[in-house]
């Protein structure tokens, strides 16, 4: 009885929602302005005129990043009113992402990791730089967690691993006698720098270097040593999960310098800027969000501050913590948006609005 | 087959099923939905499907509205914040159950750390043994023994391809790391043999435990893998023993599956005639049902062969080494080039080790006269 009609009902369902969705889709408007314009002179910026096109963020597969995402995401769709969207991935086919206008803000360009894929861009004039993110307070090290070093008090420098007595506590089956070093991940840039760090000083005989492929399987390692409280050596930087919430120690490395940097490398690293790139395309369409994104300032001590709060709150998702930042924090970010959008967006967080593009968690 | 028969069930057995009408008609004991839905003519069966359907978006609209607001919130906590107001945090069941399934690997990290320090421990030796050995023979002359050997056991053109894929990994400067992912490969695939082949046999002459395994298999095969590397690393720690772990669980269903399939194969008459003979089970298992299900079984380890080598690139995630870091090295650095390079390199591994063990098992059979 049905089963005559079933084909046609399906057809008939299927094409009504072809036909809804292609209406639904509304048409593209690119409105040009000069990007020097919005670069390099300070301006009053104006929204334009006409449909809000969609701003896109590249979704960073980290927490920091992630976090700014949401924050701006609330910013731009409640207080901007543009639509907003996210694209999940990791940093290089973000960044490529990013050159080809399939997403149009990044919030952390990494220098000087990504100095190569950088430059090139910026040399092409593929991306644009409108403001730092997290400040350039952060460093890249090697460290060893602090009860280890509350157990070892002369274990403070990176020299002490020539040390037999401290070699071994690192040593494992497949180290061959040398202390193991869990390293950055494969194809980062700071896997060679650590590499070449190691040789540099002069270690090679005393440590092995271990590259994960993968950014949380690193983090995972150190966060299971961490749970046995069993030694562990390896490299973190300020702003991985692992360093803001474990009570990790630096050893003590040479201090940074250009020329032993672009020599040797017998020595710490630099500390590291963090960028937010858009689009080229950005600043024509929604030159107001472009000019948010130059006065944002979310530094190291704010996100501090925020990852001491997710570990009181474990139940807090990125999303609600975003909401949680927002709410507490006016003052800060009222300081990088217009009066017009922060009323905007103290009037979603008082209604309990959440932005239609962040995604799904 | 007796087992395709008795999983499948078509509406017309359900139909006729003594149980379902009695249940249905004579209300013997209370009639339960489904059985009272079982019992109707095939037509009435539909009408009845889409009512149910209409009646629960019925009733979910009713209670939960237009947005569908499950209830799947556990707890609610209000959290103040510094700008006076403040938001509620919801704990939801998912949460709920993600930190139940947090503790019970924290747990097992902490109390189960000796097990996994001697498994590990146990992998590493054995791995570095063959590495070690493998490592000693210059690459040419493995190349020409290998050479050799396929063209003792196949045809020219085995060897000749035996020969070009050797020397394309040679001179490609990826012999170190083919070694490593060939060693990876025999322990995992070792490993994976003797869990399988006992499990195989198990659940070929257990129907519970058939019944049991299979769902377990299909999830070792279709789970992420990064979601159990991620315990894994922590009760492993980096490097090859956690790759090892990820390529077992990921490679070791086959061999169960096609060992459990071609047990069952071999036919009940001759299992029969073996035991009309006197053979005891034990003798009817070595004796009769392996050797007949070998070449069965071989395909098994074959494709568990083949699915270890394709773990290669997801082991280098956990610092396993060998060919995948090349790959991974080339993915991170946007070089299309060198990924391809590496990849066609796995690819040609895994072609020679397919190729060659299949003439092994081939020329096997033919001299015990099966197949």
């Amino acid at each position: 009885m049905f089963t005559k009609y079933r084909a046609v009902i399906l057809m008939v369902a299927i094409t009504a929602l072809f036909t809804l969705v292609a209406c639904a889709t509304p048409e593209p408007q690119i409105i040009e302005v000069p990007v020097e314009v919005i670069k390099e002179v300070e301006v009053e910026v104006m929204a334009p005129e006409g449909p809000k096109e969609a701003v896109i963020f590249g979704d960073l597969n980290w927490s920091s990043a992630l976090l700014q995402n949401r924050i701006a995401q609330y910013i731009v769709e409640e207080g901007y009113g543009y639509p907003t969207d996210v694209k999940f991935g990791a940093t290089l086919p973000l960044f490529q992402g990013l050159r080809n206008g399939d997403t149009d803000v990044n919030m952390e360009i990494w220098l000087p990791n990504q100095d190569d894929a950088w430059n090139e861009a910026r040399t092409e004039g593929a991306v644009l730089s409108v403001g730092k993110s997290l400040g350039h307070d952060w460093q890249s090290a090697f460290v060893i967690p602090a009860y280890l070093q509350e157990q070892y008090p002369e274990l403070d420098s990176i020299e002490d691993l020539r040390d037999d007595q401290y070699k071994d506590l690192f040593d494992t089956p497949d180290t061959g006698g040398k202390a193991r070093l869990v390293s950055c991940v494969i194809g980062w840039s700071c896997e060679t720098v650590n590499a070449e760090q190691i040789t540099a000083y002069g270690l090679d005989d005393h440590v092995e270097i271990i590259n994960p492929g993968d950014g949380a399987a690193m983090n995972a390692d150190l966060y299971g040593a961490y749970e046995k409280q069993e030694p562990w050596l390896g490299y973190q930087w300020g702003t991985n999960d692992p360093a803001l919430k474990l009570d990790l120690v630096r050893l003590e490395e040479p201090a940074y310098s250009d020329e032993c940097w672009f020599t040797t490398k017998a020595c710490a690293y630099e500390d590291a800027t963090i960028l937010i790139a858009v689009n080229p395309n950005l600043p024509g369409r929604a030159p107001d969000v472009v000019e948010m994104l130059r006065k944002w300032d979310f530094n190291i001590s704010i996100y501090k501050a925020v990852v001491l709060w997710q570990d009181a709150n474990p139940e807090a998702s990125t999303k609600a913590t975003a909401i949680w930042w927002l709410n507490s924090n006016p003052d800060l970010w009222g300081g990088w948006v217009t009066d017009e959008a922060k009323a905007n967006v103290l009037a979603a967080l008082a209604a309990g609005e959440t932005p239609d593009g962040w995604p799904v968690e | 087959m007796a087992s395709s028969t008795q999983g499948t069930s078509n509406p017309q057995a359900d139909e006729t099923q003594p149980g379902a009408l009695e249940a249905g008609r004579a209300g013997a004991a209370p009639p339960s939905l489904l059985s009272n839905l079982r019992s109707l003519p095939p037509n009435y069966k539909w009408g009845a499907g889409a009512a149910l359907v209409v009646i629960i978006m019925v009733v979910c609209l009713a209670i939960w509205g237009t947005g569908m607001e499950y209830p799947t919130t556990v707890s609610r906590t209000s959290v103040d914040t510094t700008g006076g107001a403040s938001i509620e945090l919801e704990r939801t069941i998912r949460q709920e159950t993600g930190s139940a399934i947090d503790a019970a690997v924290r747990w097992l990290t902490v109390e189960g750390s000796w097990l996994f320090d001697g498994i590990s421990t146990a992998i590493i030796y054995a791995l570095v043994y063959i590495e070690n050995f493998l490592k000693l023979i210059p690459w040419p002359a493995m190349v020409v023994a290998l050479t050799l050997l396929a063209f003792a056991m196949g045809r020219w053109s085995l060897a000749a391809f035996t020969a070009l894929a050797l020397l394309y990994i040679g001179f490609m400067d990826l012999w170190e790391n083919a070694i490593d992912t060939i060693a990876l490969m025999v322990v995992a695939v070792g490993v994976a043999m003797s869990i399988g082949l006992p499990l195989g046999v198990l659940g070929a002459r257990n129907r519970m435990a058939d019944n049991l395994m299979r769902p377990i298999l299909d999830g070792m095969q279709t789970m992420p893998s990064f979601v159990y590397l991620l315990p894994g690393i922590l009760f492993f720690g980096l490097g090859k023993p956690a790759g090892i772990f990820a390529t077992i669980i990921y490679a070791v269903p086959p061999v169960i599956r096609l060992t459990n399939l071609g047990i069952r194969q071999v036919s009940a008459e001759t299992v029969e005639a073996a035991r009309s003979f006197g053979a005891s089970p034990m003798q009817v298992l070595t004796k009769v049902q392996i050797p007949m299900a070998l070449p069965t079984i071989m395909a098994g380890i074959n494709q568990t062969t083949m699915m270890a080598l394709a773990m290669v690139t997801i082991a280098s995630m956990v610092a396993a080494g060998g060919l995948g870091d090349n790959v991974l090295r080339a993915l991170q650095k946007n070089e299309s080039g060198n990924g391809a390079i590496a990849g066609l390199a796995i690819v040609f591994l895994a072609i020679v080790i397919d190729r060659l063990t299949q003439s092994a098992a081939r020329s096997r059979q033919e001299s015990m006269g099966v197949g």
